[in-house]
């Protein structure tokens, strides 16, 4: 039986790869996410285990949570998936840092407090910095970077709102404030969310911490910005864990709080509109998944039973088709080192099985019926219509409908069809094509045979009964029709959505753009000036009045660019805290 | 690096249909049964699907999405008017050059 967290066998096993080479480190490659699959499945029902940590306090790093068999499956096998996709790749340190990444992800599914919870949110942090600059090129160390920026303030936010909480729970007498069950702010005890009042701060802060990992508009424009940066296969393992983590942590702490329907929903529309306007091939599938987070964020809102399973499945399916989408995008990219729709077109000639498997993979993103997409999805659209929740269904199924515009239709289409480009690369290497019909296999069959999937969800049917049935001729029938007349919609607008060589801002240019120009044209200015104001009253007057009164001795050489810096510093600090002060006195 | 639709001469038929016809050109070209098959067969499927409405009884949740042909219209119309507001409202204010962030 397994007494530690399945997920330490990819985190240790990753610092073993390095030193293996050729056939060894393929079969470690391999064998250690089947391994820790395995290792999931043993874990005992009744396990809890607990480590000592500064001296008198204890983690519970092993327990089961409600949605943690479905997290922790899928979180291997896609281990397994992309790992099998990068076989042939010789970069040193990407798929040990993917492991280190998949193995934390698994390890916060079965985390049994807030602080080991935490531990391994920061550890998929510091993987997924490395697999975004594992790219190797100036573009992605320059992303990895502000994707490290983003997710080290989303961690801190995370650790204030814990820390919020926990002082507030010793206050009120608890033993154990780290415990996972203090943490679920539900509808019942979340209070802060009424809009009546500010309430406890702690909720908002841990919410907002959870919310930027989960890519949520206004915190959410680091995903589009690092995703495509990487490498082929990087951006196939990041896709996976960051944003269906926090959907995972979201479920437990947050299920059922309303706020979480309209950031959903506001997700969904968000990656259409950005999507829609995108021209690289790999971005346009970075902000489809901002669009598939949305709908499960939205069903963790609306948080009954049957949408949180949906949230659940939906997170299991989108995991398995988008990351074939993005091995598929990053096939075509690893044969012809174009990204641009632009620059590509007319694949079908010579890379038939890439394009069936991405357009499998478009489908199953579609929720086409008989795909993993449509089982899952469908439950959250029916958990909104049977809580009469009228403009979330709207929105929604308007939401579904756009997916097939932007990625089902958009991708293949510009990729492999419209224009012919000239371009005849071959499919890619064995590995990658086994990597790449294996998931569309399972998209399928996920699409057939749901039950096994249906019985792993956090809210499993009672004996006897059925938790949903997908499919029924009502359901195919709308489902189809919402489809293929928005996929007529997609070629009546063609000439409108003609690719063009731009890209669409998005809040990232606050600080990409904005705060340096900021900078340059206002910050600096002042601080210059307020520099000469104080070297002329504090320190031409000091020598001014000691010329009056003695003799000015000869000084050493002073080096005026530290004094100047650290004099200036001063003056902004000393500026800003006057700044505070003010707008502390008018409130 | 030239534009898709530009990549070939632009044929004398302006209009409407030309416009629709430009981006399946070079398909055209090469296969023009298979295009015209995509579309006839498209078509006969699209109304297929919307007058199997008339007799697959749908449970309605919200009173519209019972009516017969809701789901094709609606799908249809929200994304036209999605593409609209992406291109010409989101688009007009927050598009830039791709070499935005490098200059």
């Amino acid at each position: 039986m397994i007494e530690f967290p399945p997920g330490l066998i990819l985190v240790l096993g990753a610092l073993l790869l390095p030193f293996a080479s050729g056939v060894v480190r393929s079969a470690l490659a391999l064998l250690l996410p089947l391994a820790t699959l395995v290792a999931v499945w043993l874990v005992p029902d009744n396990a809890h285990v607990t480590v000592p940590f500064m001296g008198d306090m204890e983690m519970t790093i092993l327990q089961w949570n409600p949605p943690t068999r479905v997290f922790a499956t899928i979180f291997s096998l896609m281990a397994f998936g992309g790992a099998l996709f990068s076989l042939n790749q010789d970069r040193k340190v990407e798929l040990p840092a993917a492991f280190v990444y998949a193995g934390s992800a698994v390890c916060v599914t079965f985390a049994g407090d807030m602080l080991s919870l935490f531990i391994f949110w920061e550890m998929m942090a510091v993987g997924s910095t490395i697999v975004v600059w594992s790219g190797n090129t100036e573009a992605s160390g320059r992303a990895g970077l502000r994707y490290a920026a983003v997710h080290f303030v989303g961690g801190a936010v995370l650790m204030a709102g814990i820390l919020a909480h926990v002082f507030a729970l010793k206050a009120g007498g608890v033993e154990s404030p780290l415990e996972l069950g203090y943490y679920a702010f539900g509808p019942g005890g979340f209070d802060a969310l009424s809009f009546s009042g500010v309430g406890d701060i702690a909720p908002w802060l841990i919410l907002i911490g959870i919310l930027i990992n989960a890519a949520t508009p206004p915190f959410g424009s680091w995903l589009a910005d690092a995703y495509p940066e990487a490498s082929e296969s990087g951006t196939v393992f990041l896709s996976a864990f960051t944003t269906k983590t926090s959907v995972y942590v979201l479920m437990l702490l947050f299920a059922g709080t309303e706020l979480l329907i309209y950031a959903g929903l506001i997700m969904a529309v968000y990656g259409i509109v950005y999507a829609i306007l995108e021209n690289d091939m790999r971005r346009i599938l970075a902000y489809s998944i901002v669009n598939q987070v949305g709908f499960m964020v939205c069903g963790i809102g609306i948080g009954t039973e049957m949408a949180l399973n949906g949230a659940a499945a939906h997170a299991f399916a989108h995991i398995i088709y988008k990351a074939l989408l993005l091995m598929s995008a990053g096939s075509v990219l690893y044969m012809t080192g174009k990204r641009k729709c632009t620059d590509l077109g007319g694949l079908y000639h010579t890379m038939p099985i890439t394009m069936w498997c991405g357009i499998i993979g478009a489908l199953a993103i579609s929720a086409f019926p008989w795909t993993s997409g449509f089982v899952s999805k469908s439950m959250i659209s029916q958990a909104a219509a049977d809580n009469h929740l009228f403009l979330a269904w709207m929105i929604l199924t308007a939401a579904s409908a756009g997916v097939f515009l932007h990625a089902g239709i958009k991708f293949p289409w510009f990729v492999f069809f419209q224009k012919d480009s000239g371009l005849r690369p071959p499919d890619p290497p064995w590995n990658m094509k086994a990597a790449m019909i294996f998931f569309a296999g399972l998209c399928i069959l996920i699409g057939v045979f749901y039950e096994p999937l249906y019985a792993i969800l956090p809210f499993p049917a009672a004996a006897g009964e059925v938790l949903y049935k997908p499919y029924t001729v009502s359901h195919v029938v709308s489902q189809l029709q919402l489809l293929l007349w928005s996929g007529l919609a997609f070629f009546l607008l063609l000439p409108v959505l003609k690719r063009t060589l731009t890209i669409t801002l998005d809040f990232d240019w606050l600080w990409r753009s904005f705060f340096p120009w900021l900078w340059r044209n206002l910050l600096r200015p002042i601080v210059t000036v307020l520099g000469w104001i104080r070297d002329v009253f504090f320190i031409e007057s000091k020598r001014l009045a000691a010329a009056f009164t003695r003799e000015e001795r000869p000084t050493g050489k002073a080096d005026p660019f530290r004094e100047w810096s650290l004099g200036s510093a001063m003056v902004l600090l000393t500026f800003t805290l006057f700044i505070f002060l003010v707008v502390g006195f008018m409130n | 690096m030239s534009d898709p639709n530009q990549g070939t001469p632009q044929a004398p038929d302006g209009g409407i249909v030309g416009k629709l016809r430009a981006p399946w050109r070079s398909m055209l070209d090469e296969s023009p049964r298979a295009v015209r098959a995509f579309w006839v067969g498209s078509i006969v499927v699209l109304l297929l699907l919307a007058f199997a409405d008339l007799f697959v009884h749908h449970h309605a949740h919200f009173g519209i999405d019972g009516t017969p042909g809701f789901y094709s219209l609606y799908g249809l119309g929200a994304c036209i008017v999605m593409v609209i507001v992406s291109k010409f409202v989101v688009g007009l204010v927050l598009k830039r050059r791709d070499t935005y962030y490098d200059d």
